[in-house]
C-alpha cells in the first residue's frame, strides 16, 4: 500500500504532489542531477580501489585498420599503402610507451616525439605521420572517426605516404582497461634523396620537424641491427613483428580476469534509462493534466520533452572512442 | 497538443534550434570540445526560449525559470558525462 502510494506520488499527478508527478518537481530533478554526478565520481573512483571491473572490450585486428585505410585511399583515387613491419613495430612501441608512461598524446610528458619510434626501429623517413585512437569497439568506427576529422583525414589521405604500420595495444591507462590504436605512416628516405628534408606530421596539432639530414636525436631509443629498440622504457618488445598483427589477448584475459563493465556504456545506459523514465512520466503528466484541465504554474511540458528528446538523440549518437 | 498548435510560431524556433544542435553534434563528432560548446549553447537556448515564451504569455516567474534551468542542467550533466567518459 505504501509502495503504491509512493509510486503514485512520484510518477502520477495527484493531490499529494500538487497535481504534478513528484519526479518532475525542480527539487527532485536537482536531486537526480546530484545522483548522476555522484555516480560519475563513483565510476571514476572504482579503478583506484583496485577493483578491475571497468574497461573497453574491443576486437580490432590491425589488418582491418590497414584494409579500411587503403579502401578510403582507393576511393579518393590514391595509391594504397604497403604494410611495413618496422612501422608496425614502431607503432607498437609507441602504444606501449603511452601505457607505461600513462599518457594519451602525440608527445610524451618526457618530450619523446612520435618520430623517435620511427628512428628507434631503424626506419629512416622522408615523411612520417601518426594517427591515434582509443576505446573504439571496432575498426570501422575508428577509421570513420579519423575520416570525420580534417587533420586526421589529411594524414590518412596524404599522397606523401607510401607505407603504413598499425598496432593495437591493450592495457591499463589511468586505471581503465584501454585499447589504443596507433597508426604510423611513412615514406622511406632513399639514398638518392640525401638532400631532401625530413617532414613529420602528427594528426593534431600538425608538426613540422626542422629539416635535418640526421635522424632525430633520441635519448630513449637506440636502434639496433635487429631493428628493435633496445632502450625502450616499455617491457620487452616482441621479437616477431608479425605477432602484433594477430590480436593478442589482453593481460586481464591472459590472467583469467574478465572485463565486466564498460564505463562509457554504463554511463550512457544509466542516462538513457533516466531520460526514458522522465519522458514517460512527462507524457502521462501531460495527458492527465490536459484531461483534467488542471490549471498549473510551470514550464511547457512539450518544450521539456523536446529538449530531453534532443539529449536522448545525443546520447544515442555518442560513440565510445577518442582520436588524437 | 492543442497548445502546440496554438503556439506553433513559438515552437518552430525551439524545434529549429534543437534540430540544429543535434546536427552540429553529429557533424563535429570528432571534436569533443566543440560538441561540449554545442551542448552548452543548446541548453542556454532552451532556457532563453522558456523565459521569452513565458514573458510573452505574461506568466514568467521564478518557479518557471528554475524549472527550465534544472532540466537544462540535468541534460547537460548527462551529455557531459558521456562526452568525457573515458
Amino acid at each position: 500500500m505504501i509502495l503504491a502510494y509512493t509510486l503514485a506520488h512520484y510518477f502520477f499527478p495527484r493531490y499529494s504532489n500538487n497535481h504534478r508527478a513528484k519526479l518532475l518537481h525542480s527539487s527532485t530533478l536537482l536531486i537526480l542531477s546530484a545522483i548522476l554526478i555522484a555516480f560519475q565520481f563513483f565510476l571514476q573512483a572504482v579503478p583506484y580501489s583496485g577493483i578491475k571491473v571497468l574497461g573497453y572490450a574491443a576486437n580490432i585486428p590491425p589488418d582491418s585498420i590497414i584494409a579500411l585505410t587503403n579502401e578510403k585511399r582507393s576511393e579518393a583515387g590514391l595509391t594504397t599503402l604497403q604494410l611495413n613491419g618496422s612501422l608496425s613495430q614502431a607503432a607498437k612501441a609507441k602504444g606501449e610507451h603511452m601505457l607505461a608512461n600513462e599518457y594519451w598524446a602525440h608527445t610524451a610528458p618526457d618530450g619523446t616525439e612520435p618520430w623517435s619510434f620511427f628512428v628507434g626501429v631503424g626506419y629512416k623517413y622522408r615523411y612520417a605521420g601518426e594517427n591515434l585512437a582509443r576505446d573504439f569497439s571496432d575498426p570501422n568506427s575508428a577509421v570513420e572517426a579519423w575520416m570525420a576529422s580534417p587533420s586526421h583525414r589529411d594524414n590518412l589521405l596524404s599522397s606523401k605516404y607510401k607505407e603504413i604500420g598499425v598496432a593495437v595495444v591493450e592495457g591499463d591507462l589511468e586505471g581503465v582497461d584501454t585499447t589504443i590504436i596507433v597508426q604510423f605512416f611513412g615514406t622511406q628516405l632513399t639514398g638518392s634523396e640525401g638532400t631532401v628534408p625530413l617532414v613529420a606530421e602528427a594528426a593534431k596539432p600538425q608538426t613540422t620537424v626542422t629539416p635535418t639530414l640526421t635522424p632525430i636525436p633520441t635519448v630513449t631509443l637506440t636502434p639496433t641491427p635487429g631493428g628493435a629498440p633496445s632502450a625502450l622504457t616499455t617491457p620487452v618488445i616482441s621479437q616477431n613483428p608479425e605477432k602484433l598483427l594477430t590480436g593478442e589477448p589482453s593481460r586481464e584475459e591472459a590472467s583469467g580476469l574478465k572485463v565486466l563493465v564498460s564505463p562509457f556504456s554504463t554511463t550512457r545506459n544509466v542516462s538513457l534509462a533516466t531520460i526514458v523514465l522522465l519522458l514517460i512520466v512527462m507524457v502521462v503528466d501531460g495527458i492527465v493534466t490536459a484531461r483534467r484541465k488542471t490549471p498549473r504554474v510551470g514550464g511547457r511540458v512539450i518544450a521539456h520533452m523536446a529538449f530531453l528528446g534532443v539529449v536522448l538523440s545525443i546520447l544515442l549518437i555518442a560513440r565510445a572512442g577518442e582520436i588524437l | 497538443m492543442h497548445r502546440l498548435a496554438r503556439h506553433i510560431q513559438h515552437y518552430v524556433p525551439l524545434f529549429g534550434l534543437l534540430a540544429a544542435g543535434i546536427l552540429g553534434f553529429y557533424i563535429f563528432s570528432y571534436d569533443r570540445a566543440f560538441q561540449a560548446v554545442i551542448s552548452v549553447a543548446l541548453a542556454t537556448s532552451y532556457i532563453s526560449w522558456g523565459i521569452i515564451h513565458h514573458y510573452i504569455h505574461k506568466d514568467l516567474n521564478l518557479t518557471v525559470i528554475s524549472e527550465y534551468v534544472v532540466i537544462a542542467l540535468l541534460g547537460l550533466i548527462m551529455v557531459f558525462s558521456v562526452l568525457f567518459r573515458v
